[in-house]
């Protein structure tokens, strides 16, 4: 941070801290109006806008959401008339802003240092990384590469100074040096003295330019979780960092429940629920295929006795579509004949499950297929080093947004993007240089898409992305962004550090674009943004739609 | 090097004002502010800013009628206008660019961030 920026910190500070002197004054106005019954005034819209809107930048992200919460509700009543259900939900929402109120700033960073919401990027915190280096270059150098790949940083030149950074907030990761000016074991002590105090575990890696069984032992005692030497490969760092932060974690598995007696399905899905599964019941199989489509389940948890269709006919209608071949069907019944079960596992059904059943066993036998059945059916739709989906794939997924943004009349635009004389790295450097580069661009594109954002590897070192909602000029901007920042990060090598570039060409889905058409023109956009010269972004040609 | 950045800026909400004020000082604006629309359009005649910004949600004059407003000034009829809202949708983004604007800038915004933020915006517009 320079100086310009510390001080204007400190005079952030000052206006946080005059935000939080006034804040009760300002709840309380807001309480008086609600109690007098102003809700419907524009007073009191306003001053729940203006919370909503200004919250967040005081460090009361959680307030903010709130306020903006109560705002929609009150959008939604002014549209019609006031219904109870609002006014009880604007009340409930009104004490939940009470209560966060009263806790104080969520983010105690000092407010120069929030993160703001990025105008595209997925919501997404930023996990953040203290970095312990007295070289303050290197320190340097870390922190922007570390940014590229969306991590926040912030630097420490002593054990001390982490000291008071830990005081502050505790780091999602530390990266530490082993040898610092002040001690040969100062990084390590720091280390452990971290997850002492905290009584909490902070993974912490550690970088040494010796590269010994002593400085490996002592990293390792120190309860490091992994070790690199310098010169630090970043590519490899960010890799560690992103397995220790948890950053690869597993959406929650999705279980469909379909039994006629709601009671008892209200009870499994409140047990797998519980147990941070998300569920979806059903009581009559007809509407299955249609729920299958949206809610796209890890695991089905079928009744067989329902009245119309038996869970086993379902199972079978449900065989009968090729995208569900491998779903896992686990049958529930009280059914106690091996034959019938036999029978109901021949027809389609994976497993099992005799009621009662007791909640652990539910919740084991559950997790253990669907766990298994995510695994399988990564490995056929994604590609194994990006972990993007695969060509496939791909088509698949544009084929489904097109005929979507079709049907809403919403744009969508497609990119595709090539690796800039990727063949001469890999004969530079070899492959498993060539496979790093392709990694970290796969890296890249995963950290600033948004949900709903789909990135392919569309073979070699060609890539493509599907933005739905999103314009040609906002798809050049972000796009070009990526540009930007994947050539400024540094791939080390034995022959001397290199960067890399690529290529971009974006085409927009017109209301009678098919799919084929839109990646031709985005592949004839890439080509020429290639045949000018490479490095750079071109926006498909396109015919003006009628 | 860029140049600076004269600014007319509306804003209703004095923290917020202050702490836009606190982000732009130093970073290459020269910043013209006052908290309403009316108060914006008085002292547009006065001036010919290279940029104005301007909160969505004032009482009075909003925003959007205060843009209308500062078109019909012949000097200011094309200068670069940016709005800034709480929580914006996509969609709502677009309805603000079809009325003139460059960009919005959606509240909480993050004060060490705001000056590269605009002045994006800023050299991007006629991209």
């Amino acid at each position: 941070m320079t100086d310009t920026k510390l001080s204007k910190a400190t005079k952030l500070r000052a206006l946080q801290d005059i935000f939080i002197k006034e804040l009760p004054s300002r709840l309380d106005a807001i309480e008086k109006m609600w109690n007098e019954g102003k809700v419907g005034k524009v007073e009191f819209h306003r001053l729940i806008h203006s919370l909503s809107g200004s919250a967040g930048t005081f460090g009361f992200s959680l307030l903010g959401d709130v306020a903006c919460e109560i705002e929609l509700l009150i959008k939604q009543q002014n549209g019609s008339a006031a219904s109870p259900e609002l006014n009880t939900a604007i009340e409930q929402a009104l004490l939940k802003l009470q209560k966060i109120a009263e806790k104080g700033p969520d983010d105690l960073k000092p407010v120069g240092e929030m993160l703001s919401t990025p105008k595209y990027i997925n919501t997404e915190e930023s996990a953040l990384i203290y970095v312990l280096e007295d070289d303050v270059n290197l320190a340097k150098e870390i922190q922007q590469q570390l940014q590229h790949f969306g991590y926040a940083v912030e630097l420490f030149h002593n054990t001390n100074e982490l000291r008071a950074g830990v005081a502050r907030q505790l780091p999602d990761a530390l990266l530490a040096d082993i040898h610092l000016p002040e001690a040969s074991d100062a990084g390590p002590r720091a280390a452990a003295e971290l997850n002492m105090k905290e009584g909490k575990s902070v993974p912490v890696i550690f970088t040494s330019g010796h590269n010994t069984w002593e400085d490996r032992l002592s990293a390792v005692r120190a309860g490091g979780q992994a070790y690199l030497s310098k010169p630090i490969n970043f590519a490899l760092l960010v890799e560690q960092l992103d397995s220790v932060t948890g950053r690869k974690q597993e959406s929650d598995y999705r279980i469909l429940i379909v039994d006629d007696t709601l009671l008892l399905a209200k009870h499994y899905a409140a047990v797998l629920g519980e147990a941070g599964m998300q569920t979806e019941v059903l009581n009559h199989p007809d509407k299955i295929l249609d729920v299958l489509a949206v809610f796209r389940p890890d695991l089905i948890l079928m009744d067989i006795y329902m009245p119309d269709c038996t869970g086993i006919e379902a199972a079978q209608v449900i065989r009968q579509h090729s995208a569900y071949t491998n779903l896992p069907i686990v049958y529930l019944s009280t059914e106690k004949a091996l034959d019938q079960q036999l029978e109901a596992l021949h027809v389609g059904g994976d497993d099992f499950l005799q009621k009662p059943i007791s909640d652990r066993h539910l919740i084991a036998a559950v997790r253990i297929r669907a766990r298994r059945f995510r695994e399988i059916s990564r490995s056929m739709n994604r590609d194994g080093l990006t972990d993007l989906l695969n060509h496939i794939n791909l088509k698949l997924a544009l084929e489904r947004e097109v005929s979507q943004a079709q049907r809403r009349n919403a744009v969508l635009t497609f990119v595709m993007i090539d690796i800039d004389h990727f063949k001469s790295v890999n004969d530079n450097y070899g492959h498993p240089v060539g496979d790093q580069v392709i990694k970290s661009l796969a890296r890249l594109l995963s950290q600033r898409l948004r949900k709903g954002d789909i990135a392919a590897r569309y073979g070699g070192e060609e890539f493509a992305v599907i933005l739905p909602d999103t314009s040609v000029k906002d798809a050049y901007r972000l796009i070009n962004d990526l540009r930007e920042q994947f050539a400024q990060i540094v791939y080390n090598h034995i022959d001397g550090d290199f960067s890399v570039t690529f290529s971009a060409g974006i085409a927009a889905c017109q209301s009678s674009t098919d799919m084929e058409s839109l990646v031709a023109e985005a592949d004839s956009a890439l080509y020429d943004a290639k045949s000018i010269g490479r490095n750079q972004v071109v926006i498909a040609k396109t015919e003006p739609d009628d | 090097m860029s140049h600076v950045l004269t600014t007319l800026y509306a804003e209703d909400e004095m923290d917020i004002r202050q702490v836009t004020e606190l982000a732009l000082e130093d970073e290459g604006f020269e910043l013209i502010s006052c908290s309403s629309g009316e108060q914006a359009l008085d002292l547009a005649k006065k001036t010919k800013p290279d940029l104005i910004l301007l909160d969505i949600m004032m009482p009075g004059m909003d925003g959007p009628t205060t843009l209308k407003k500062l078109r019909e000034l012949a000097h200011l009829s094309d200068t670069p206008v940016i709005f800034m809202t709480a929580k914006v949708q996509l969609s709502e983004v677009a309805e603000y660019k079809a009325l003139g604007a460059i960009g919005v800038i959606s509240k909480p915004f993050d004060p060490m961030q705001l000056a590269d933020d605009i002045r994006n915006l800023y050299e991007s517009r006629n991209d």
